[in-house]
């Protein structure tokens, strides 16, 4: 066996890739070259010096840092791996639901916000008996009702005026 | 890994996979220290060591789903943390393309503790040629068999071996330029 050769497979050695009969080859011709010794023993320590250079303290707060990292994933960017098909999807059920939502808000909206109406307030007047006790609710309620009509009927109060 | 410890990763993954946040804070633990080694390795900058680091973990997190357990999961953690560093050396133009025969070694004192050795042996790898280092720190330092090698980096076999040797050889010539390399073996 010729060093040149037996160097590359030095290196298989150190490293345990050799089948058991060529290691067994390899071995014999070390033991019998001093070249290919000294070889072999550079390349050990080297492997043990290279060792020394992983001395990296690892950080404490990394996993603070990456939880951060994980929540500021934008829902865009998780379904950056999706397949265009998922991707429609998801654009057409968010529309959906947007949607959905600005109506039903939008509904909600125009029941609580029903102005009182001049026929309502109409009826509460007349539905008072005419006492002097309720004298001062019924010109109260009057002028509630003035205003409600003139309100709600914006273009005689213009014709009037 | 002993077979509990593997059963034990194998349901991390799989909580992982289910969206398991505390099973993915588990899993950072077990391999942060990995991967921040071989980050710092290739690229011998503390400062940016927890960066890469952190843009490793978000990218397993983000593709947990896509790992389909045909290789290691150590396998497939260091086929991202080699991609995201070779991103890195990129963009910050530190790949070195320097053919092995111009490597000037480095000044080298005669007197150095052990801390400065693992300093002066970051220094001589981040002089190889960015394939070269790749393979290196991955048998050397993370013990990958020749196979996880070639799985990582994309390559044959045959590759990662002539790779691995010229790696080994190169390094050795910057160290023969050392006055205790003598006294080392």
């Amino acid at each position: 066996m010729k060093c040149a050769k037996t160097e590359t497979l030095i290196s298989k050695l150190i490293d345990h890739e050799l089948p058991q009969n060529e290691a067994a080859v390899v071995q014999s011709h070390i033991d019998s070259c001093p070249n290919c010794r000294l070889f072999l023993s550079e390349l050990t320590a080297l492997k043990g010096l290279s060792k020394t250079a992983a001395d990296y303290k690892a950080n404490p707060c990394l996993w603070t840092r990456i939880a951060q990292g994980i929540a500021s994933i934008t829902p865009v960017s998780i379904l950056a791996g999706a397949s265009k098909l998922v991707k429609i999807w998801v654009a057409m059920a968010s529309v959906l639901v947007t949607t959905t939502g600005a109506i039903l808000y939008e509904m909600h909206d125009t029941e609580r916000e029903q102005p009182t109406s001049a026929e309502s307030i109409e009826s509460e007047i007349f539905n008072i008996p005419p006492t002097p006790e309720n004298l001062e609710k019924i010109t109260l309620n009057m002028l509630v009702y003035t205003n409600g009509y003139m309100k709600h009927q914006p273009e005689i109060t213009k014709g009037a005026l | 890994m002993d077979v509990e410890m593997e059963n034990e990763l194998n349901q991390l993954i799989q909580h992982c996979k289910e969206g398991d946040l505390a099973s993915f804070e588990k899993v950072v633990q077990l391999f942060s220290a990995r991967v921040s080694n071989v980050i710092y390795s290739m690229i011998n900058n503390s400062g940016d060591v927890d960066d890469i680091a952190q843009e490793v973990f978000i990218k397993i997190y983000k593709n947990i789903a896509t790992f389909r357990e045909e290789s290691k999961f150590s396998t497939w953690i260091h086929r991202i943390t080699v991609n995201t560093v070779w991103d890195y050396l990129r963009k910050s133009k530190n790949r070195k393309t320097i053919p092995i025969e111009n490597v000037e070694p480095p000044f080298v004192s005669d007197e150095h503790g052990k801390e400065d050795l693992g300093k002066l042996m970051r220094r001589y790898i981040e002089m190889l040629p960015v394939e070269y280092r790749t393979v290196l720190v991955l048998k050397d330092i993370e013990d990958c068999s020749y196979k996880e090698i070639a799985e990582i980096t994309k390559c044959r076999m045959g590759t990662v071996e002539s790779r691995l040797f010229r790696a080994r050889q190169a390094l050795k010539e910057l160290l023969k330029e050392t006055t205790w390399w003598r006294d080392y073996l």
